[in-house]
């Protein structure tokens, strides 16, 4: 939990001088759920209820010969239909997001790395810069990518130009352009993390690692990356959670081979009639399997003041 | 309204010595203070020393009002303060790490009591309380731009502005380094003496409870082990967690062997060794714990003659010497006995010719002896 | 030393430096492309630079010059201050109860705030559009505005509690007893220690939420019926061919950002630094 809290505290001061002090944590009281009670309400509202709406639709059944019309039920048609019929979709949303996870963590790291311990007074700027892109809306950014790598655009054509792509080869409407973008679009999410963690690290202690290993790697590998790990944890948490659950990616810069799970979704949910049952059992198979993903991610490799 | 101001005036205006009477602080799985009862005399400087975890601190925040007692009650002169709340009390803090509001400049730091109060002039007690401390170039700045030595006078300016009838310092000295503790040491004295405050000061730094207070009470696991002028402490420990932590001390596990004039004779092996009778801790049984300070004690080439029998142990085997400048310390493992501290005061012209490996014999003079029980 | 080693040893001194600056080119270059294609004089679709008459500033002296741009703009920032104020108030209350009170319940109450964020928004998405149509509609509520302003509230709320969280949690506990201490009773102790302490926490979290929220496309996709927000008229457009004009907003907005980022520092550094 407090991993995600990374995004929030970078830069936050007063903190503690003299060590951890004892939590004043007051005694329940009617203050402490009165204080829940709204947030907690609404939670339930907006959360809960429709989570459990959608786990009721999931195991709907539908009035044979009426397409759109369905009776309550338990089910498991949908999920059946879901995890035959679309299986490519989910394997591919796994695939996709656990690549640009990657990606934006190679990526990440030395930006995070530079801008924890070697930007000095341009720290504040490279700061803005990495969150200024947020700024103009992400479906417009991921249209312009459509615009850098398609066919007649200058990726292409430099690659074509200097013959490492064959001249009918093209870049948009491949698994590649997706995770691409959905590296580009989740990027942020990687770094801020990394930052945070890294930048509450003592500088010292990386330097004794260099006097202790010599070896720069082995320093990076046994002293630096274990001192972000909360960072790490974060931020692939926060690129692959909504990279595995998006759509426009696909939708703006893949073809139909490249469908993610999220496509499945959104078109049964809009396009087709009867698809609401489908769809439920689409999202609930999507959310268990990365709920499930996490949980054990976070055993295997956070510490206790994770979840 | 009206009963609530009322009574925590009455709080509020209590005068007097601080007492506490049979307090007990449990947490669910330990006693932190364990039946503790004692009297701070109004105006005196008053030092609680233990190591960590001994109680003292819980038992400081109980009288600051941020912990209320298990049992027991806490009072000033004849106001019982126990229940009330931190801000009803004429109590103030200088907490360990200052804890200054980051937020505030200086001068707001010092005058939030003063406001708090609703006193009439809260800046302008804030300035003169800041002269006090002679900081008053710095009002305007935050904490945060301010070194660990002056962040230490702010708190204990933004505590005394308030006069309160105790003040209370929770190791406000811990995080400075040597030479301005001393500094510091020295100062808090000074305006100790210049106020007329009552000073409750909790330390586990010896010499910093030595050298600052008129009473200082030795606490352990929750009790008073002890309590006295400092230099009757260190003369005259009544247990021998008190001789170990109060400076250093040599000792001899043994059983009392008989009476010698007006000396009691402590056996252990082949050694005899004897204490003023006067200077034995009361106490049952036979066992007791002989103690010598490492500076009363000299060491010897040769065995030393029969007028130092019960005075002197040997032979022994020297471990170690190191010079120290001012002084000599030896390390001496005496067989039965155990390993034996020797400071001796340079004093005389020659150099030191022994050197490890040597037999040596040690000898005092009885008169400083002490006996414990354990 | 020769030359090449010389090179070898600048290139290895400031690598990672060199790799951060690439990543941050990488980052910029949608924002450019989105900048150089306000100006193009396009014909059909906004997809192709057209040499001609090209660049041209007829897009920004028309901002609002396609049907429905400016309204869903307007959407958005009304969503965003409304999702923000909302979401702040609460997650900042529930941020004190999690960390400030023990209370039968604390861990689920942690878990309800930390499951929200672990799933994805399609998910959201779906099943607040499914309570939507099946089950508010009976009580009259359409989607539209608010059904927007409901779900926004709800994937904000998260954020802003582990971000106030996170303040919190790093506040020194000694600070309000020293408040107490200092004559403050828990009223006055609130206002005048630990809520100024936490604001700037509660301040980012209201920054994160409104960005979050300006920012939703697929959550709002699910719940805004007719309504349009401007990611969703880009979006909607798109297939049709994107106006210019959605550059020009989009590049103003990345513009008036950064505008208030620089100037937050610049006013948080002063007055952190010295002021006499």
């Amino acid at each position: 939990m407090t991993a995600l809290a990374h995004i929030g505290s970078t830069g936050a001061g007063a903190q503690t001088p003299g060590g951890p002090a004892p939590e004043p944590t007051k005694k329940g009281g009617i203050t402490a759920y009165l204080l829940l009670l709204p947030g907690v309400l609404w939670l339930l509202v907006f959360f809960v209820a429709p989570m459990a709406q959608l786990a009721a639709v999931s195991l709907q059944s539908q009035f044979p010969g009426y397409p759109g019309y369905y009776y309550r039920d338990v089910n498991f048609g949908s999920y059946v239909t879901a995890m035959t019929e679309y299986l490519p979709q989910f394997g591919r949303s796994l695939l996709f997001a656990g690549s640009a996870t990657l990606l934006a963590f190679v990526l990440a790291y030395p930006l995070a790395y530079a801008m924890a311990f070697k930007a000095g007074k341009w720290r504040g700027l490279m700061m803005i810069c990495v969150i200024a892109p947020f700024f103009t809306s992400f479906i417009l950014r991921t249209i312009a990518w459509r615009q850098i790598l398609a066919d007649e655009g200058p990726v292409v054509g430099a690659l074509k130009w200097l013959h490492v792509m064959p001249s009918s080869g093209r870049i948009t409407e491949t698994g590649f352009a997706v995770v691409a973008g959905l590296t580009y679009n989740f990027l942020p999410f990687m770094v801020l993390p990394i930052y945070a963690s890294l930048e509450r690290a003592d500088p010292k202690i990386i330097e004794a690692g260099g006097d202790l290993y010599a070896n720069g790697l082995t320093t990076f590998r046994r002293v630096t990356l274990p001192m972000s790990m909360p960072g790490v944890l974060a931020g692939t948490l926060l690129t692959f959670i909504p990279a595995a659950g998006d759509y426009v990616n696909a939708e703006l810069l893949g073809s139909d081979s490249t469908k993610m799970v999220g496509n499945v979704i959104e078109s049964q949910f809009f396009k087709v009639l009867g698809g609401f049952p489908v769809a439920a059992a689409l999202s609930f198979t999507l959310m268990a399997v990365i709920l499930a993903l996490v949980f054990v991610y976070v055993r295997r490799y956070g510490t206790e003041e994770l979840l | 309204m009206g009963i609530f101001s009322k009574s925590s005036g009455a709080f509020r205006d209590a005068k007097g010595d601080l007492i506490l009477e049979n307090v007990t602080k449990s947490f669910a799985t330990f006693t932190a203070v364990d039946d503790l009862s004692l009297t701070v005399p109004r105006g005196s400087f008053f030092a609680l020393l233990g190591p960590s975890g001994c109680g003292k601190t819980t038992t400081l925040r109980m009288v600051a009002g941020l912990e209320q007692p298990t049992a027991g009650r806490i009072k000033i002169g004849s106001t019982d303060l126990t229940g009330s709340r931190p801000y009803e009390r004429p109590v103030n803090t200088v907490f360990q790490s200052y804890a200054l509001f980051p937020h505030l400049t200086v001068r707001d730091n010092v005058a939030f009591g003063p406001k708090r109060r609703g006193s009439a002039d809260p800046v302008g007690e804030a300035n003169t309380t800041l002269e006090l401390v002679q900081l008053s170039h710095l009002a305007d700045r935050k904490p945060t731009q301010l070194s660990g030595g002056q962040q230490q006078r702010v708190a204990v300016a933004r505590a005394l502005v308030n006069h309160p009838e105790v003040l209370l310092l929770d190791e406000p000295l811990g995080a400075l380094d040597l030479k301005l503790r001393r500094e510091m040491q020295v100062e808090l004295k000074r305006i100790q003496m210049e106020v007329g405050l009552t000073f409750v000061h909790v330390t586990h730094d010896q010499e910093e409870a030595m050298t600052m207070a008129d009473t200082v009470a030795v606490m352990n696991l929750g009790k008073i082990e002890q309590m006295g002028a400092p230099e009757v402490l260190y003369d005259l420990p009544r247990t021998k967690f008190v001789a170990n932590f109060l400076g250093q001390s040599n000792m001899l596990h043994g059983t009392v062997q008989g009476i010698d004039g007006d000396f009691t004779v402590i056996g252990a092996g082949d050694h005899k060794v004897k204490v003023r009778t006067s200077r034995m801790a009361p106490g049952e049984g036979g066992e007791a714990i002989f103690g010598i300070r490492p500076e009363k004690t000299r060491v010897h080439d040769e065995a030393p003659s029969a007028t130092l029998a019960g005075a002197s142990l040997g032979p022994g085997t020297l471990l170690d010497v190191s010079f120290t400048g001012v002084a000599t310390q030896y390390l001496v493992d005496v067989p039965g006995v155990g390993r034996w501290a020797v400071y001796e005061q340079n004093l005389d012209l020659d150099r030191i010719s022994n050197k490890p490996g040597d037999q040596v014999w040690i000898s005092w003079n009885p008169g400083h002896a002490f006996g414990v029980r354990s | 030393m020769t030359t090449g080693q010389k090179l070898r040893f600048w290139i290895s001194e400031r690598i990672v430096m060199i790799i951060a600056v690439a990543v941050l080119l990488y980052l910029f270059l949608p924002v450019a492309y989105t900048f150089a294609f306000s100006f193009n004089n396009y014909r059909k679709s906004n997809i192709a630079w057209n040499p001609e008459g090209s660049p041209t500033l007829k897009h920004w002296q028309d901002p609002c010059g396609v049907e429905g741009i400016c309204e869903s703009l307007g959407t958005s920032i009304r969503v965003g201050f409304i999702a923000t104020l909302a979401a702040t108030i609460l997650g900042t209350m529930l941020a004190f109860a999690l960390v400030r009170h023990k209370f039968k319940g604390r861990g689920a109450g942690n878990m309800l705030v930390f499951i929200p964020m672990a799933t994805p928004e399609i998910v959201l998405g779906a099943s607040l559009l499914t309570i939507f149509v099946q089950g508010f509609t009976r009580i009259g509520l359409k989607l539209g505005f608010w059904t927007i302003v409901l779900a926004h509230i709800m994937f904000c709320l998260s954020f802003v509690v582990v971000t106030v969280k996170a303040r919190l949690q790093s506040l020194d506990p000694r600070l309000e007893e020293a408040a107490e201490d200092l004559y403050a009773d828990a009223r006055s102790t609130f206002w005048r220690v630990t809520f100024p302490l936490v604001l700037p926490g509660i301040v980012s979290a209201a920054l994160l939420s409104f960005s979050l929220s300006f920012d939703d496309f697929i959550i709002t996709n699910f719940v805004s019926g007719n309504e349009s927000t401007f990611p969703k008229f880009v979006y909607v457009s798109y297939l049709r061919g994107i106006p210019a004009q959605a550059n020009v907003i989009g590049f103003s907005m990345f513009v008036i950002a950064v505008l208030l980022v620089v100037v937050g520092q610049v006013i948080g550094s002063r007055r952190r630094s010295p002021s006499s």
